[in-house]
């Protein structure tokens, strides 16, 4: 009894011995169906490997692009590598295609390969077994003419160039003019319904209309315009709460102040204003609250 | 006032880009007038096809395929054989396979067996390079069948034989002909 037991235990040990000293510890070749293709179609294969110790692949001595035989191409070869606790761990994409025209269905093989590994000076290799599937022929064996006389499939007809993209293009560009003309015309004011942005500029041009003697009508205009964007008869003490509202005319606070001097004076002093000058300013001073209507 | 300025830049982006985006699409439809006059057999003038997009080109070769002018058809499909569009690249190549064929055909019912030969390696050649781009071109697949029906490969497929390519060793062993079947 204790003679088996020795046996079992030695061999449990060799077992153990000889898997962990396997450069390799986990193998997976992933296939997909074995049957259904046709000549020209692409056979995917991918292959998996995880090593320990450090071992690794050496890429030098996969399979290289191209004719694999007369009738297999190899088109693709991807392989990502992952640092895995102590080994690393590989992905290794392969895409065939297959070129054959089979009478009937035929079974071919793609052929087997070694993965070189190695660590240091140590080589090792696993082997990618051969993969057998089934190709099928596209037509019989008889040659049948169409109607036309013909036995091969027709020319591919040349196709109309896209302009979707083109057309998406324009009309992104179509909307970003439109749309920047649109706020131009609301900024310069020639939008109709919005008075608001107008109201200096329609002051601005009566006032151009106005001479140096009609001071009292120049003034009485300008206060239209104050009152209009305060939505409210605006006077001298209320400029502060105006600023509030209106940061923008903060900037020809100076003048303001000087318009509300001049308003006073003329209409509720016996000394009216200097008319010299009075009206230029008082333009100057439009152009300004237009420049800031604008934004 | 900074934002009168965006605008301004705005619109003139925007109007530069709607000039240029238009200019594009009125090649684009000159183009296409092209391709559709060529399809239905009215003659381009050459200076309209010279610099013009492969698709034109294209037309161009089938075009000069239907009034026989294989010559000119192979040299105008070979000059766009690399164009930027794989899917078009894929036309090119499986209609340049068509025209190769289709003489190799000729050649081989006028029993000019030895100069049939190149010309059906040359459609399987460009068959195999139209499915390479595209593996679900089917008529690429059925033509090229049709090309090794035609001439069937050296090698004998066998689970023995599935040696690299011996470029050296490629002669040809077979009588090019199609199996006429039973009647």
């Amino acid at each position: 009894m204790s003679k088996w037991l020795i046996v079992s235990l030695s061999l449990f040990l060799l077992a153990c011995s000889y898997t962990s000293n396997s450069p390799i510890s986990d193998f997976e070749f992933l296939t997909p169906r074995p049957f259904g293709y046709l000549n020209g179609d692409k056979i995917r294969h991918k292959i998996i490997i995880e090593t320990r110790n450090g071992v690794q692949l050496q890429r030098g001595g996969l399979p290289k692009r191209g004719a694999v035989n007369r009738w297999l191409n190899l088109n693709k070869v991807t392989v990502n590598e992952a640092k895995i606790s102590g080994g690393f761990r590989y992905e290794i994409d392969l895409v065939y295609q297959a070129f054959y025209a089979p009478l009937e269905v035929k079974m071919l093989t793609i052929p087997s390969f070694d993965l070189p590994l190695a660590q240091g000076g140590n080589n090792a290799s696993q082997t990618v077994p051969a993969w057998h599937f089934t190709l099928s022929p596209l037509r019989e064996l008889s040659i049948r003419k169409d109607e036309s006389g013909q036995y091969m499939r027709p020319d591919a007809a040349p196709p109309l160039l896209d302009d979707t993209g083109v057309v998406t293009c324009l009309w992104v560009a179509f909307a970003v003019t439109l749309s920047s003309a649109g706020g131009l015309a609301y900024v310069y004011g020639y939008l109709p319904g919005l008075p608001k942005r107008r109201v200096f500029k329609r002051a601005a041009k009566k006032l151009a209309s106005l001479s140096d003697t009609q001071i009292v009508e120049a003034l009485t205009e300008f206060h239209q315009a104050l009152n209009a964007v305060n939505a409210a008869p605006l006077f001298n003490h209320q400029l502060a709460d105006f600023y509030q509202r209106h940061p923008a005319y903060q900037a020809v606070d100076a003048q303001l102040r000087w318009f509300f001097q001049t308003s006073n004076q003329c209409f509720f002093s016996d000394k009216p204003p200097n008319p010299n000058g009075t009206l230029t300013t008082l333009r100057q001073l439009c152009a300004a609250c237009l420049v800031l209507e604008r934004g | 006032m900074m934002k009168a300025i965006a605008l301004w830049g705005l619109l003139l982006l925007g109007s530069a880009a709607m000039l240029m985006q238009g200019w594009t699409l009125y090649g684009i439809r000159l183009s296409n007038r092209s391709i559709t006059a060529l399809a239905t057999g009215k003659d381009v003038p050459l200076d309209k096809i010279v610099n013009a997009a492969p698709e034109v080109r294209l037309a161009r070769a089938m075009a000069l395929k239907k009034q026989q002018r294989y010559d000119e058809a192979l040299a105008t499909l070979n000059l766009i054989l690399d164009a930027p569009d794989p899917a078009l690249q894929a036309k090119i190549r499986y209609n340049l396979g068509n025209i190769y064929l289709h003489l190799a055909v000729v050649k081989t019912e006028a029993m000019a067996v030895n100069e049939a030969m190149p010309l059906v390696a040359l459609a399987k050649q460009a068959y195999r390079q139209a499915l390479a781009l595209d593996s679900q071109f089917w008529d690429a697949k059925y033509n090229l069948e049709v090309a090794m029906r035609l001439l069937p490969e050296m090698d004998k497929i066998s689970s023995e034989e599935e040696s690299p390519v011996n470029q050296k060793s490629q002669l040809w062993t077979t009588v090019p002909g199609f199996p006429r079947g039973l009647p």
